[in-house]
């Protein structure tokens, strides 16, 4: 476990910069905390799940502090899809009013960023609260937590400590001041980069690892089978 | 090489008589190059056995596996004597729309993130064990006779890392930089020898060696 301060410490000796002479510790904790974020959303390293119980007559909920991405969004058991506001307006012009006991779809465009509506609106409370059975759950893709204090610690592992550095060292050598270094600022946003793609490579390994069949082609995933809209509905469609 | 002798070798090639850098500075350039050489080539493999758990289906290897994982490559489940098979949730909505609420012997597994697991069927109760098969980032060198645990032709990629990343602090750039290139050649080396040093090359119709 290693925290703000200690890996600091360890970017001011690599800097050559101990006594904060040139780069302030404000400034490193900045880049950080910039950095460990960037990292964090782009490889999808943090994952986690929450309970949006069902409560009747609520159709908006509050998403996680940590939300970043929905992953899957599920009602007792069942992933549920995705859906706009404007599949919704031809499918139930009154979606936003609607209730029932029973959830089809999540819709987070024309919400709050931090909020998610369920659709058809609950008529019921769900029968008991963090569980699955007929009630809604969100795994999602969770952001970067701040680091606040020198105490704060790192919720990656620490070989993912080197590339966060490695952005930080980068911001150190690009700003204007007498430790300046175009090149090294250079080197290691590309050391950066390289490090997000081989992550994201790896993470993705997992599925490229299925057995094939001799002869069968490797299943492709679809959309799961929920009702839908006819494919023309509403749609502008072109006659010869 | 081990680390003792890799550290005289970084310090030859810098000409510091006067120890300019002390071992510590050395030691640490060292293992950083490790843990570097670890993540691109993924040669330290390992397996662990886990007990299976009813109380939740999903699994937090960070907290489970002694070391820090890079990648899990395959899952043996002790059971049914049987290779659990890679999936993911949108293959299983295909098959079965409400499969989280089935219950049985795990056949298949997918990842959240780094670490989280999850096993289809989940088991109903806590009984028997899986085994992980995954590559980590190895012990780092704590002491001067322990040595990678890899082939000693690539231990100069250490050096070379060691060099660079000495000089980078220093801010002798385009020294760095140099130094740097020449790892990236031991790097690719390792990783072509992780995946090459069987005999896969020679099987028909399999050029993966590019030979």
């Amino acid at each position: 476990v290693t925290t703000r301060q200690a890996f600091r410490e360890k970017i001011e000796y690599q800097l050559a910069d101990t006594n904060n002479k040139i780069w302030s510790d404000a400034d490193l904790n900045a880049y950080i905390q910039e950095a460990y974020s960037l990292f964090i959303a782009q490889t999808g390293l943090l994952w986690g799940q929450s309970y949006l119980n069902d409560r009747a007559d609520t159709a908006v909920v509050d998403l996680p502090a940590d939300f970043f991405k929905v992953d899957r969004v599920l009602w007792n058991y069942r992933e549920i899809p995705e859906l706009t506001p404007q599949e919704l307006r031809f499918r139930d012009a009154r979606y936003m009013t609607q209730t029932s006991g029973t959830i089809y779809g999540y819709l987070v465009q024309q919400e709050a960023k931090d909020q998610l509506r369920k659709y058809p609106v609950p008529s019921t409370d769900c029968p008991t609260d963090g569980v699955d059975t007929r009630n809604t759950r969100l795994d999602y893709f969770k952001r970067a937590p701040s680091l606040a204090s020198d105490a704060s610690v790192f919720a990656c592992p620490d070989w993912c400590l080197k590339h966060i550095r490695n952005w930080v060292m980068y911001k150190a050598y690009s700003q204007k001041s007498l430790g300046q270094d175009l090149k090294l600022a250079g080197h290691f946003r590309d050391r950066f980069s390289r490090a997000v793609a081989r992550t994201v490579r790896r993470l993705g390994l997992v599925d490229n690892e299925r057995v094939g069949v001799l002869g069968g082609a490797g299943e492709k995933p679809r959309a799961i089978p929920t009702p839908r809209l006819p494919w023309e509905f509403g749609k502008i469609v072109r006659r010869f | 090489m081990n680390r003792a002798s890799i550290r005289a070798e970084v310090r030859r090639r810098l000409g510091d008589n006067t120890a300019f850098w002390t071992d510590a500075n050395i030691n640490d350039s060292i293992n950083e190059g490790l843990e570097e050489m670890a993540e691109a080539s993924e040669y330290y493999e390992t397996s662990e056995t886990e007990n299976l758990s009813a109380s939740s289906p999903i699994y937090d290897l960070s907290s489970l596996l002694d070391n820090d994982i890079l990648r899990v490559s395959s899952i043996w489940n002790t059971q049914k004597e049987q290779w659990m098979q890679p999936t993911g949730p949108h293959l299983l909505n295909r098959k079965y729309a409400r499969w989280e609420a089935i219950t049985g012997e795990p056949e298949s597994y997918y990842f959240r993130g780094l670490w989280h697991l999850r096993f289809f069927p989940k088991v109903a109760a806590s009984s028997g064990t899986f085994t992980v098969y995954y590559s980590a980032v190895p012990p780092l060198l704590a002491l001067d006779t322990q040595s990678p645990g890899f082939p000693e032709e690539y231990h100069y990629g250490l050096v070379e890392y060691a060099l660079y990343d000495l000089l980078s602090q220093d801010q002798e750039t385009n020294e760095a930089l140099l130094h740097w290139a020449e790892y990236l050649g031991y790097e690719a080396g390792l990783f072509r020898w992780v995946k090459d040093r069987g005999n896969r090359a020679g099987v028909m119709g399999d050029n993966s060696a590019g030979i």
